[in-house]
């Protein structure tokens, strides 16, 4: 029944070559720019593959000595804050990223469980929940800082685990939610009537078999704890640091940003979350209850 | 001759990844006439009807609706009615606006679309509800707005898969004469799909019995009941089942007699068979219980009694194995023994091996 | 010995009420039928007396306890839902297993009990292998399986057959009370296939609309309906159910229709005429009707064929009389095998006559 005629074919494959170009694009100039030596950084015409190309920016982001090293060779005028290694704010986002995401998905399943399952809250609940989301971050960033700073919680890791937490939790639910009514309430009832309590029942059957999409909002949740900036930038003061702070500190008051060293840490930082959807991919698969239910 | 035959398939074939779903199927649809697609599930019934309606392309074969092959002609053009288990009718829609549905997208005028709407619930006895919406119908108006639906479109064939499987059993028991009843006053010519043997027993003209992707036997109802071809037709049409016993053909002084676990020296009049080993298929209500021993009686004992009101069905002893005996309402009890007399006249004999059934006595050898 | 009692319960959702004020006993060893159209509240029934859902009012008694306010699994009760509900990510053979895992059996008696189970339901060749691979039979099967591996005090059976195959569905029919007699536990049966019901059960009962219409034998509901319900519900085809007048006095009255009278004293069973209201209806078994070619003293009442719905051993035929359809059943070699003309006869008994007002039968 195909039975387009020939233009339209043409259209079409030119309309998904377009957008694949446009959403590629950045990536490209990202990892491109990483290994262009300094003065192609923001060249014009623009360089589009370096024919110099150096692992330099690399080196700046993981040794101090490196971005020494740079400095002199600048003439001595890059007075970026780049105080030590990169390492530290991997390692920071690393922890406050993994803690928040678990944070966030354990109560988001709990509570999602909760409003399925019981009707917690009634009708409107999980849409409430979502309206904590419809305000602009910024607009709510005034109070949380003064409350933060009340709660001595300003530039500690439990601080902004607390607050990503809070922030991504109505995702969790709502994204949740939808996996668990998935799961038809006889499944839960089986094990039920055949000797569990209800919880080890949700543990037993129903987690292993929302198991795919708890990992899915749990990968979400990741890339938006990974990529946060804002929250990152008011809630801390130099002893907790972020990869996207770090990002943001190399900057020269006298040579403007450090593109090259920007794309590099840039570059490291998708890694991790590209592994961590690496891993979890296979796990990624839906119709888990075919075969169990009669239609 | 050729003229009425409105569909025929010539030799169609189809395969899903190797496995043969539906082979060399020839079958041919009289105009005007109700045949039911009967058989298991996985026989093939429904990628057939898949075929016919063109949702799915025959791998050979052809497909001809009066006498023209429409293997290539896309489904909305092959002017085919079809109906679906769930009815689809539209809830929010007032009936008059479902039946006008189809017309719509097909252009036809306003006015047409009134006379036409207006023409087919008369004839259906929609009148009173085509204000109604779809939600507020129960069953037996959904069935016949679903088929007015349909109907209305003036099809050809009306192809119908299941239509009453969602459906609870009393409901169904009084949809099927409403719908052999709507198909006998259009003079609608229907193919409908079905697992059930009672619907297919009472609609249809002729019922085609399925399986493995082939027609083992297409026939009357009265034909498919009381002379199926092979064992498979026997033990799939009727209620309670076919019993089916070991028995043994032996010539007793130049008569073909039957000898069974229980019964000995049936004879087999008018039949002319080998002898040798077979198996005899009885229906349930050509045994005949006594609670005294006569002539041609043999003991057993009741194992199970099954309460269907009008009737009993005993599950009684038989050799090794059991039989369903139809008797009158408490007849007997469970545990007790009874006489036990068999009709041989309207047994069957079938082949242990290939499971034909033997010296089907002709109506001609009878007379 | 009762082993379950059911005492008023009560249970709705929202406006709608499913169950009113239900009432009965299972007695230990019973199988026990709960039949009822589509809504019904069945599922309801049997989800509550499991622990599923909580009553809003009433009390459960299990071999004496009170379990009203037990969670599920201390209930000691099993239930085959009506979707199967097999754990999708479990094997058959721990789908089977999982009740005796739970109930902390020791695992080479899990081991052993499986596959007699497997074996009693013919499902050994599949408990390797995940539901999903399962054909309908095999999957109805293993949830049985799960269903009796550990002897509860009830089990529970919500729709078994239903979305089978109609020959599975015959054959399972006979399975399954095979199946009761060999294990001897109380069962509680759902279903809305009135054949299942009259065919398996010891006692039925009838439910429409959260209440039951009648709790009785098979013989009972089928040859003593109280209601018009139970009589149009129970028996394929239904009761026809005539309406007449009472004419004359007590003595010698008759009950007239259009087109039959009948004298009173021919009533089967009727002691006395006396307090019976002029307006009535009787209820007519498609069986019970004699059909004849031609008048006779059986015979006596004019009617016409209108309709025949050939069965294979038997046909059902739509009877033009009494300014309505009414339905016969007779052998398909019966005299009258083609629509026209026909003449037919009928006794009416005492318990089938029916009070128009309340459309209960008297008693």
């Amino acid at each position: 029944m195909n039975e387009n005629p020939l233009w339209v074919t043409i259209l079409k494959r030119t309309a998904v070559v377009v957008s694949m170009i446009i959403a590629f694009f950045p990536i490209y100039w990202l990892i491109a720019t990483s290994f262009k030596p300094y003065d192609q950084w923001a060249s014009w015409p623009p360089v589009w593959l370096t024919d110099a190309p150096t692992l330099q920016n690399y080196r700046i982001v993981f040794f101090p000595e490196a971005a020494r090293e740079f400095a002199t060779a600048q003439q001595g005028s890059l007075d970026y804050k780049v105080s030590g290694s990169a390492w530290k704010a991997f390692q920071d986002s690393a922890i406050i990223s993994t803690f928040a995401t678990f944070f966030s998905v354990m109560f988001g399943t709990l509570a999602a469980y909760s409003i399925v399952r019981f009707r917690t809250g009634g009708e409107n609940y999980p849409f409430q929940f979502l309206t904590v989301r419809m305000m602009p971050p910024i607009a709510v960033v005034v109070p949380i800082v003064a409350l933060f700073s009340i709660l001595r919680l300003s530039d500690t890791y439990f601080g902004l685990v607390l607050a990503y937490t809070a922030f991504t939790l109505p995702f969790s639910i709502w994204m949740i939610r939808s996996f668990i009514e998935e799961v038809p309430l006889e499944l839960e009832g089986a094990a039920m009537v055949h000797g569990m309590s209800q919880f080890r029942a949700f543990l037993t059957i129903t987690l292993p078999l929302i198991k795919g999409g708890v990992l899915a909002t749990a990968l979400f949740i990741f890339i938006l704890n990974w990529s946060e900036f804002l929250f990152a930038l008011v809630l801390t003061a130099g002893n907790v640091i972020t990869v996207t702070l770090q990002v943001a500190n190399y900057v020269s008051a006298s040579s403007g940003k450090l593109y090259g060293v920007q794309a590099a840490m840039g570059t490291i930082s998708t890694l991790p979350v590209i592994l961590f959807g690496y891993v979890i991919q296979r796990h990624l698969v839906r119709g888990l209850t075919f075969g169990a239910i009669k239609r | 001759m050729t003229d009425d035959i409105k569909l025929e398939l010539r030799g169609v074939r189809k395969s899903f990844d190797g496995v043969v779903a539906v082979k060399g199927l020839d079958l041919a649809l009289r105009k005007g006439e109700f045949l039911s697609l009967l058989g298991p599930s996985g026989c093939g019934k429904s990628t057939t009807l898949s075929m016919i309606a063109g949702f799915l392309a025959p791998d050979s074969g052809e497909i001809l609706v009066d006498g023209r092959v429409v293997n290539k002609m896309a489904p909305r053009k092959r002017r085919i009615g079809l109906v679906f288990q769930d009815y689809a009718v539209f809830s929010r829609l007032t009936v008059r606006a479902n039946l006008a549905f189809g017309l719509e997208s097909q252009g036809m005028p306003r006015k047409e679309r009134h006379r036409a709407v207006a023409e087919i619930s008369e004839k259906l006895a929609l009148c009173d509800i085509l204000g109604a919406r779809g939600g507020d119908l129960n069953m037996s108006e959904m069935q016949r707005v679903a088929l007015a639906r349909v109907l209305v479109t003036k099809p050809e064939l009306l192809l119908l898969d299941e239509p009453m499987s969602n459906l609870d059993a009393s409901l169904r028991a009084s949809l099927r004469s409403e719908l052999k009843q709507i198909q006998k006053d259009l003079e609608q010519t229907v193919l409908y799909v079905t697992h059930d043997q009672v619907e297919a027993l009472s609609m249809s003209d002729r019922i085609a019995v399925m399986r493995d992707g082939a027609v083992l036997q297409a026939g009357t109802p009265e034909d498919i009941y009381h002379r199926p071809v092979d064992r498979f037709v026997a033990q799939f049409i009727g209620d309670p089942p076919i019993n089916i016993v070991p028995c043994r053909v032996e010539d007793a002084q130049g008569k073909l007699v039957v000898n069974t676990a229980l019964h000995s020296g049936l004879g087999l009049a008018g039949r002319d068979v080998p002898v040798g080993d077979y198996l005899l298929a009885v229906r349930p209500h050509h045994f005949r219980a006594s609670h005294e021993p006569r002539e041609g009686t043999a003991e057993s004992e009741i194992r199970l009694v099954e309460n269907f009101g009008a009737e009993h069905v005993l599950h009684v002893t038989y050799g090794d194995e059991l039989v369903a005996v139809v008797t009158e309402p408490g007849f007997a009890q469970e545990g007790e023994r009874l006489h036990l007399s068999l009709d041989i006249e309207q047994a069957h004999l079938i082949h242990p091996l290939d499971e034909r059934i033997m010296a089907r006595r002709s109506r001609e050898a009878a007379a | 010995m009762i082993k379950l009692s059911v005492e008023s319960l009560c249970k709705s959702f929202g406006d709608l009420h499913a169950l009113r004020d239900l009432g009965f006993d299972v007695e230990d060893g019973e199988f026990f039928c709960v039949v009822g159209p589509t809504n019904a509240g069945k599922s309801t029934l049997l989800k509550t007396i499991a622990g599923l859902h909580r009553p809003d009012g009433g009390r459960i008694l299990l071999s004496g306890r009170d379990v009203t306010r037990l969670e599920p699994r201390h209930r000691n009760v099993s239930l085959l839902f009506q979707n199967i509900a097999l754990f999708p990510t479990l094997s058959g053979r721990d789908n089977i297993a999982f009740p005796l895992r739970t109930a902390g059996v020791a695992e080479t008696e899990i081991a052993r009990r499986v596959n007699e189970v497997a074996e009693m339901l013919k499902v050994s060749h599949v408990l390797d292998r995940l539901p999903q691979t399962f054909s309908g039979g095999e999957q109805q099967r293993v949830a049985i399986g799960r269903a009796i591996a550990r002897p509860a005090d009830l089990l529970m059976l919500d729709e078994p057959l239903t979305n089978l195959d109609a020959r599975i569905r015959i054959a399972l029919r006979i399975e399954f009370k095979n199946l009761h007699r060999h294990i001897g536990q109380t069962q509680i049966y759902v279903t809305h296939d009135q054949v299942e019901a009259m065919s398996m059960s010891d006692r039925i009962a009838v439910l429409n609309n959260g209440r039951f219409e009648q709790i009785g034998t098979p013989d009972d509901v089928y040859h003593r309906p109280v209601s018009a319900f139970v009589a149009r519900f129970i028996g394929q085809p239904p009761m026809n159910i005539i309406d007449a007048e009472l004419s004359g006095g007590t003595d010698g009255a008759t009950l007239k229709g259009p087109g039959f009278s009948i004298p009173v004293d021919g009533i089967g069973g009727l002691e006395s005429a006396s307090r019976l209201p002029r307006k009535l209806a009787f209820g007519l078994r498609p069986e019970a009707l004699r059909i004849a070619p031609g008048e006779g003293p059986d015979t006596p009442f004019a009617g016409e064929v209108v309709w025949i719905e050939r069965l294979g051993s038997k046909s059902i035929l739509d009877l033009r009389f009494a300014h309505g359809i009414i339905k016969a059943v007779v052998p398909t070699d019966h005299a009258v095998r083609r629509e026209g003309p026909a003449w037919l006869g009928f006794t009416p008994r005492a318990e089938h006559l029916i009070d128009k007002e309340s459309e209960l039968f008297f008693r």
